[in-house]
């Protein structure tokens, strides 16, 4: 397990001016990044997934900033970075970012080929002719037939799947040592989803770039990831391998969330949700932020907030829960068979 | 395509009829037809007397088209032919013959009307509405033929299509003896070179301003002082004359003036002027303001869109609240106010005249102000639009440099709007504008239209209507040929890839 932390955020506060007012998003993650490994951000909505990455890359929304914090990568401190032209050297090349949806993603009115060989050309300072050898090298890795013929067609040329793929191609276009799928395959539908996750399984073995994958769809979190953080209101509140939060999460929160998968609802019964809504960001959060909605919530949840409990090595926890003096507590029936389950549905090791 | 852009061209003229008859059916049937003659000079002075003034009356009807309309010499030659005993017998309206002619005139549908104080009689038959605009329509493309010329006083006028030289020798041309002009097709060193008056267009005579000009030639003819200079004629004379010797068409009788320049009866040409055209005045001032508005606008829009929010953003943002709510006339006002005081233009197109430069800088200023607020605003948020674009986010992720990002991603995508327009804006721009003219009497299509609704000049308004229409129509069918050309998903091929998208309109 000591491998090498190829990028590490530490305390980091991110904070966004909505009108008059000030939302924090993310409120004081530490977060680090081992090399070669695929790490899943899971979480609902608004928790703070995308935001996270984004300071990875500088691609905050201009109203939003670090306001605390330090993220190292590469022996520089990138909160630090303040011009784009250090951040154009960074992205893309070192970081790079596949995003949600294939179809708007690439420029309609540009060819492909155009749009693999212009981040080649700017990063590795190639010529066309290079650039496009490269670019159809790529396409074919990728898996588009014939490459060198498709190379002049536009986007809506392409099948969704097929685009994904040519996002994936320009991203990793300039071999960056990470790459940040920010839930790639939620637009496309459930035959490609699993195409487009064993290509990046693939590229990752022959490439060996760090994976981070951002998702809510705790399937996908299943197939790919060897390590899992589960965020909630701008916090990590759980991390740790993937066997540990679905075999034995510790924090009510990723019970909530297990629970909620839909491949465990049973024939005749409502599927579980999560009551209520996560709290607001723009008033300072006090204790425990789930408190308000987890029905294990002790006194001490709505006083101060909990810090993160070792479990094992690999796997923390914030929860009060696992405080010497907190009284067990059974987990939901839903999820205490987790494992059984998972085998049944889908008839292998699910992890 | 072929297909596509001759259904749509088919469309275009079958919309431009449309609305050229609905424009004609409305004025002739709505505008009352005596108000023709209140600016009329020769009604004035025939009006005290009432023996001429039906028979000028009805003429000019007939000429509108309102009504045929026959005086006695007209109904007994048309009935006995001309110069028989038996016309001679039919001008006394109480004769037998008279009566069968009358009887014949009237089975047809024509009222007989007796003038009390001469005891002339003429007849007028009221022409149904679809009839008139089937007559208007048959008669709009007039192509030039050896038999058009039909002259009593030169019966034996040669017929023929011929290939000859022009009076100095300098060029060929197809020419035409019989036909309305001398020349069919000839080239000169001005745009577009070749020229044709084989085919041209007729909406009847310009009434009563320009009084009996034909009204396209109304507005396409030279305007101002004639340009002389030295000009050998057919028959060797050199004189300084401003001739144009390609728009000569025919006339019937040579003065005697003419005897001396001219060989044969196509002496009726055109004139060389300094000032051009209603239309190309209109068309000088609508280029001069488009490439002024879209200079400007553009980069402004750009930089509005990248400062969003900042303080340049908010004074375009404030100049375009201001030119879209007060109305035109006020703010042309205003800033012909400040021209004229703060830095001595002119108040007006004719005081220096079109060939002082000062006479061009506040109407293109003028005309340009609204086209600038509307295509800032578009552009800016296009651009802003295209921003928050996925695709700009990725080009971003990427790690492209803004400057790339602007020119390859953003720019790209938010000129395909603007360019869908561009053909409009051109072809509008020599359309004229009717308040911009109007307001420093600049003599063009814009200032036409208004003078001629004025007066009742409902011939020029049916013109007007037309070019206006058929200007509109053709930019729309240039603008989506061009956004073809530049949107790859737009294509108008329909075997090739299923998946290419049509352009419906």
């Amino acid at each position: 397990m000591e491998r090498k932390v190829i990028l590490s955020a530490r305390d980091v506060v991110v904070k966004f001016r909505v009108r008059d007012r000030v939302l924090t998003a993310i409120r004081k993650v530490s977060l680090d990044l081992y090399e070669g490994e695929t790490l899943a951000i899971v979480g609902e909505s608004g928790s703070g997934k995308t935001v996270l990455t984004k300071t990875f890359t500088g691609m905050l929304e201009s109203n939003g900033f670090i306001s605390e914090g330090k993220i190292f990568f590469e022996d520089q401190d990138l909160v630090q970075i303040k011009n784009n032209k250090t951040w154009e050297k960074i992205r893309g090349s070192k970081i790079a970012t596949v995003f949600q949806d294939p179809m708007s993603s690439l420029n309609p009115i540009r060819t492909i080929g155009t749009q693999i060989t212009e981040v080649i050309i700017k990063h590795q300072k190639k010529n066309s002719k290079e650039a496009r050898e490269i670019a159809i090298d790529l396409m074919d890795k990728v898996g588009i037939p014939n490459a060198a013929d498709r190379f002049n067609e536009y986007p809506f040329q392409y099948s969704g799947g097929m685009r994904q793929r040519i996002v994936i191609a320009i991203a990793l276009a300039c071999r960056p040592k990470i790459l940040i799928c920010d839930e790639p395959t939620t637009a496309l539908d459930v035959t490609i989803q699993a195409q487009i996750l064993e290509l990046i399984k693939n590229l990752q073995k022959e490439f060996g770039f760090t994976t981070i994958y951002i998702t809510h769809d705790l399937g996908v979190v299943a197939n790919v990831a060897q390590r899992v953080a589960v965020m909630y209101a701008g916090q990590i509140v759980e991390y740790g391998t993937s066997h540990e939060i679905f075999y034995s999460p510790k924090h009510p929160y990723t019970w909530a969330l297990l629970s909620s998968l839909p491949q465990l609802g049973i024939k005749g019964e409502k599927l579980y949700s999560i009551p209520g809504t996560p709290p607001s960001l723009f008033y300072e959060v006090k204790g425990d932020a789930f408190a308000q909605r987890n029905p294990y919530a002790m006194n001490i949840d709505f006083e101060e907030e909990p810090p993160f409990f070792m479990i094992t090595e690999s796997h923390f926890a914030k929860t009060w829960l696992q405080d010497p003096r907190a009284p067990k507590v059974e987990l939901p029936s839903a999820i205490r068979d987790l494992h059984a389950t998972i085998v049944k549905i889908y008839g292998k090791e699910g992890v | 395509m072929k297909k596509y852009i001759l259904i749509r061209i088919l469309r275009s003229i079958f919309s431009i009829l449309v609305v050229t008859s609905i424009a004609y059916m409305l004025i002739f049937e709505f505008v009352p037809r005596n108000r023709v003659f209140e600016n009329d000079g020769i009604y004035a002075k025939i009006s005290n007397r009432p023996e001429q003034l039906p028979l000028y009356v009805n003429q000019k009807y007939e000429e509108l088209g309102y009504l045929n309309f026959s005086a006695q010499d007209e109904i007994c030659r048309d009935t006995y032919g001309a110069a028989t005993s038996a016309y001679t017998i039919c001008m006394d309206t109480t004769s037998s013959l008279f009566s069968i002619a009358q009887a014949k005139y009237e089975a047809k549908g024509y009222v007989f009307t007796t003038i009390e104080l001469s005891g002339v009689v003429y007849a007028t038959r009221e022409i149904p509405m679809l009839e008139r605009l089937w007559s208007f329509f048959s008669k709009m493309v007039v192509i030039d033929n050896p038999n058009v010329i039909q002259d009593e006083a030169h019966p034996d006028l040669e017929r023929k299509i011929y290939i000859g030289q022009n009076w100095n020798k300098t060029s060929y041309a197809l020419m035409c003896s019989g036909c309305e002009h001398k020349y069919l097709v000839y080239f000169d060193w001005s745009f577009p070179f070749i020229h044709q008056n084989v085919v041209s267009l007729n909406f009847g005579r310009s009434l009563p301003n320009f009084y009996g000009i034909p009204t396209l030639e109304v507005l396409t003819m030279d305007q101002g002082i004639n340009v002389l200079k030295p000009v050998t004629f057919p028959s060797g004379v050199t004189v300084d004359s401003g001739v144009l010797e390609y728009t000569c068409s025919y006339k019937s009788s040579l003065d005697s003036l003419d005897q001396t320049k001219f060989t044969d009866n196509y002496a009726n040409c055109s004139l060389n002027k300094d000032a051009p055209s209603m239309m190309g005045t209109s068309f000088i001032f609508g280029i001069l303001a488009l490439i002024f508005s879209y200079l400007i606008s553009i980069p402004l829009g750009m930089y509005m869109a990248s400062h969003k929010g900042r303080a340049i953003d908010k004074v375009g943002m404030a100049y375009i609240v201001f030119v879209i709510a007060v109305p035109a006339l006020a703010y042309i006002y205003l800033f012909r106010y400040i021209g004229s005081t703060f830095f001595q233009l002119p108040e007006s197109y004719p005081s220096l005249g079109p060939n002082n430069i000062l006479s061009y800088i506040m109407p293109t200023i003028s005309l340009a102000l609204p086209s600038i607020a509307g295509l800032l605003m578009w552009t800016r948020r296009y651009m802003v639009d295209q921003n928050t674009a996925d695709y700009v986010k990725f080009a971003r992720s990427k790690g492209l440099s803004e400057g790339q990002i602007y020119l390859k991603h953003i720019l790209r995508n938010a000129i395909i709007p603007i360019a869908h327009g561009l053909p409009g804006a051109i072809i509008g721009a020599i359309g004229g504008a009717i308040i911009t003219e109007r307001i420093y009497a600049i003599p063009g299509m814009g200032k036409m239209l208004n003078d001629s609704i004025r007066v009742f000049n409902n011939n020029m308004v049916i013109t007007l209507t037309f070019i206006f229409t058929s200007l509109a129509i053709l930019s729309v069918l240039l603008g989506d040929l061009l956004i073809t050309r530049i949107d790859p998903r737009i294509s108008l091929d329909d075997k090739k890839k299923g998946k290419k998208k049509h352009v419906k309109r």
